[in-house]
This record gives C-alpha cells, sequence and structure tokens, in this order.
C-alpha cells in the first residue's frame, strides 16, 4: 500500500519535472499507481511477462485517456512508464562494468533490455490494434 | 576501351536514361515561384517539428505533425525527423520542390510543448485558426508552466517517493529527501551556469553518492543503498531508452540509435560520477560505504 500510494506522489512529481500539462497529471498518476499495484500482484508470472502485462494496460488506457484529453499518447506514457522503465538495471549495469564485476553487469544488460524489450513490444502491440481498428473502420464506412 | 564503360553504362536499363531526362527537362524551363501559403506552411511546418523534437517526441509523430501542416498547401509534400534535425520539402504550385532543413542542439522532455503544438495543428487544420494565429501561439508557447518552487518540492518528493517505490523504509525516504536537496542544488548550478549534459550528471553522481554515504553513517544508520539508487531515477533517462526502442519498431532507425547512445552517455556520466564519489569517502575515511549489496 505504501508503495502504490510512493508511485502515485512519485508519478505526479516526475510529470511535474517533466512540464506535463495540468489537466493530465491526475489521471496518469492514477493509471500508473494502479499499474504498480497490477505488477506488484502479478509476482507469479515470469519478470518479462509481468513487465508486458503492465505495458499493456498502460498503453491500452494511455490511448483511451489521450481521446478524451485529446492530447498525444506519449504525455500519459511517460510519466507511467517511469517506474516500470529500468532505470535501475541499466545504472547497475555500467556500476558492474566500471567495478569489473562482468557477471553482474552481463546480469543486469540483460534485465535492462529485456524490460524495455517488453514494454516497446507492449506498445506496439496497441499501437498495431488501434491501427487495424481504424482501417476496418474506414473499410467499413465505405 | 574506357572510352565506352560510361556509355555502355548509360545504355543498361536500370538506369533509364530517357526518364532521367525528361525530369531534368521539366525542372529546367521553370522558375521557383513560392506563393505566400505555401510560405506560411513551411515556415509553420519547420517551428512546429523543430519544437516537437526539442521537447522529446518520437521521430513518426514529429513527421505526422509536419505532413499534415504542409498538405494543407499541397499534398506533395514530404518530411524527415531525427532526433538532431528535420528536413521539410513540399511541391510548390510552379512544379519546383521547396525544401528547407533545420538543425535541433538542445534536447530535452517538455510534455506541455508536445501537447499544446498538437492542439496548435488541431485548430489548424480545423481552420479554426488561420497560419498567422498559429505562428503567434507557437512562438508564445510557455515552456515553463511550473514555478521554480514547485519543482523543488517535486524533486524532492520524487526522490523520496521512489525509495518507497523500490521497498525501501520510511527511513530510506527521509534520506532521499534529504539528498534530494543536493540534487536541487545540481540542477539550479547547471541552468545558472548552463553546464552540458555529461558534466552535470557525472556532478550529480558524485554529490548524490557522497551525500548518500555521509547520511547513511551518520545520520541514518539503517537505510541502505535503494537510495542512491533512486536518486540515479530522476536524471536516468530511462524514458529515452524505450523511446529508442519504440522508434527501432516503428523503422526509424537512425533516431533509436541518436537516443541509445544519448542513454549510455547520460547512464555512464553517472556511474562515473557514483565511482568517484565511493572512492573519495572510502580514500578519505569520511564514511563506510555499504554497497557491497548492490
Amino acid at each position: 500500500m505504501i508503495q502504490i500510494i510512493g508511485c502515485f506522489i512519485a508519478i505526479i512529481a516526475t510529470s511535474i519535472m517533466l512540464e506535463a500539462p495540468k489537466r493530465t497529471l491526475l489521471p496518469a498518476a492514477l493509471l500508473g499507481a494502479f499499474v504498480w499495484f497490477a505488477y506488484l500482484e502479478l509476482n507469479f508470472l515470469s519478470e518479462a511477462l509481468r513487465v508486458f502485462i503492465c505495458g499493456l494496460i498502460i498503453s491500452a488506457v494511455a490511448q483511451v485517456l489521450s481521446r478524451i484529453f485529446k492530447t498525444p499518447v506519449t504525455i500519459f506514457l511517460i510519466p507511467c512508464f517511469y517506474p516500470l522503465v529500468p532505470g535501475v538495471a541499466l545504472y547497475k549495469t555500467i556500476f558492474f562494468l566500471i567495478s569489473e564485476n562482468m557477471a553482474g553487469f552481463t546480469q543486469n544488460l540483460n534485465i535492462a533490455a529485456l524490460t524495455a524489450g517488453m514494454l516497446a513490444l507492449s506498445v506496439f502491440t496497441v499501437d498495431s490494434i488501434m491501427g487495424m481498428v481504424r482501417k476496418i473502420k474506414a473499410f467499413n464506412k465505405v | 576501351m574506357p572510352k565506352n564503360i560510361l556509355q555502355d553504362n548509360d545504355k543498361t536499363p536500370q538506369n533509364k536514361p530517357d526518364q532521367q531526362n525528361i525530369t531534368a527537362k521539366n525542372f529546367e524551363d521553370k522558375t521557383l515561384k513560392i506563393t505566400e501559403l505555401e510560405t506560411k506552411a513551411m515556415q509553420t511546418a519547420i517551428v512546429a517539428g523543430s519544437l516537437m523534437i526539442s521537447s522529446g517526441a518520437e521521430s513518426y509523430r514529429s513527421e505526422d505533425t509536419m505532413s499534415v501542416i504542409l498538405s494543407l498547401a499541397d499534398q506533395d509534400n514530404a518530411s524527415y525527423a531525427l532526433g538532431t534535425g528535420l528536413i521539410a520539402s513540399l511541391n510548390t504550385e510552379s512544379g519546383l520542390p521547396l525544401t528547407l532543413t533545420k538543425r535541433i542542439k538542445e534536447r530535452s522532455i517538455n510534455l506541455n510543448i508536445i501537447d499544446k503544438v498538437n492542439q496548435i495543428t488541431r485548430d489548424l487544420i480545423t481552420n479554426s485558426i488561420n497560419f498567422d494565429e498559429a505562428h503567434k501561439l507557437l512562438a508564445n508557447i510557455n515552456s515553463n508552466i511550473y514555478s521554480n518552487i514547485q519543482k523543488v518540492i517535486s524533486t524532492l518528493g520524487m526522490t523520496a517517493c521512489y525509495a518507497l517505490l523500490l521497498s525501501g523504509s520510511f527511513i530510506d525516504a527521509l534520506g532521499g529527501f534529504i539528498d534530494g536537496i543536493l540534487l536541487v542544488l545540481v540542477n539550479f548550478i547547471a541552468n545558472r551556469y548552463s553546464l552540458r549534459p555529461f558534466i552535470t550528471n557525472l556532478m550529480a553522481g558524485f554529490l548524490l553518492s557522497i551525500g548518500a554515504i555521509l547520511i547513511g553513517t551518520w545520520f541514518l544508520p539503517n537505510a541502505n543503498q535503494d537510495m542512491i539508487i533512486a536518486r540515479a531515477y530522476a536524471p536516468l533517462p530511462g524514458t529515452s531508452f524505450t523511446t529508442a526502442l519504440r522508434d527501432t519498431i516503428y523503422g526509424d532507425f537512425l533516431s533509436a540509435i541518436t537516443k541509445a547512445i544519448e542513454v549510455f552517455i547520460v547512464a555512464l556520466a553517472l556511474s562515473i560520477g557514483v565511482g568517484l564519489g565511493l572512492a573519495f569517502c572510502v580514500s578519505t575515511g569520511i564514511g563506510t560505504a555499504h554497497i557491497g549489496g548492490l
């Protein structure tokens, strides 16, 4: 519970640092907090699958929100992805590289690449589905 | 023999010499005349596109924005955006292409600008504002919608809350809060003297690791290394890392590589800074580092 509140405040703070518009602060933070809750609850799955499912939720809801608030999807995606993005793993990767711990370096590089790849894959999945929906709609109109 | 090489090549079917001549002839007897509409569309597209890229939007979004604005003048247009510059090209009524290039040197993430440019573009294509108004609006976008105090508070809140988020205790959060003051200081110095990002991140890593070790040794002995990492979150553009991968999947490989290298350099600068800080503390004996758990 403390983690979720922490996530909520952290996302609002991050959004302010990234100069997000004021009207998107609350929905972005709610979405991020919900996804962090889902991430914590899905701990029986593998790390890659957890991140993929959370990425799917974020990008799908962000698509809906961006249509409601008439704003680019990025504005919801970037702050919400902040807790999931492998910043810590990336930092550890370079830290181990400097301290010549090659086992730790490889392990963390793998985690970073896997997490970021899964996030990109989830965004790509949702974007492709949205593109398909748009094409089907255009086809039905004609 | 050497004389005929060029001629032979010209006659090969792949080169299609006939078509090339026709195109060249078409351009020869024309002079470039640019109408007012085309000038305005071009200017607006370039300004909007460069604002988008310098605020951290993806390449395809910037290209879409420019194409939409340019198609108000002519459907026959092309735009190309990289992380470091953009090219926009438009077929004018006189039949010759008009092309502009813009170099972009400073990049950061500013979601407000992306939102405003998007809104202005929407208004422009639904004809609710004209080009002059759009130009004025684009020039007057307010890049700072939050005051400095709000930003300081959010920096402190972020360093504290990321410690909580990484399953740290309240003591860690308190340590993060105290150490966040150092981050505010680094940001202030960087803005004041407009330092390069590499130096800023190096300084941030150095000061923050020293701060975290001192706090861990003298004030809050129960705090752990989550604190340092929580701090490292703020300048670490993990988002650019994901954006780089998104660009890769969309096929914009050049901008993806630009962003990936940016991430690597920032992470490297931070780690060197942290490493220097650790070495400083251990060698002078002002604090004991317990980073072994990393």
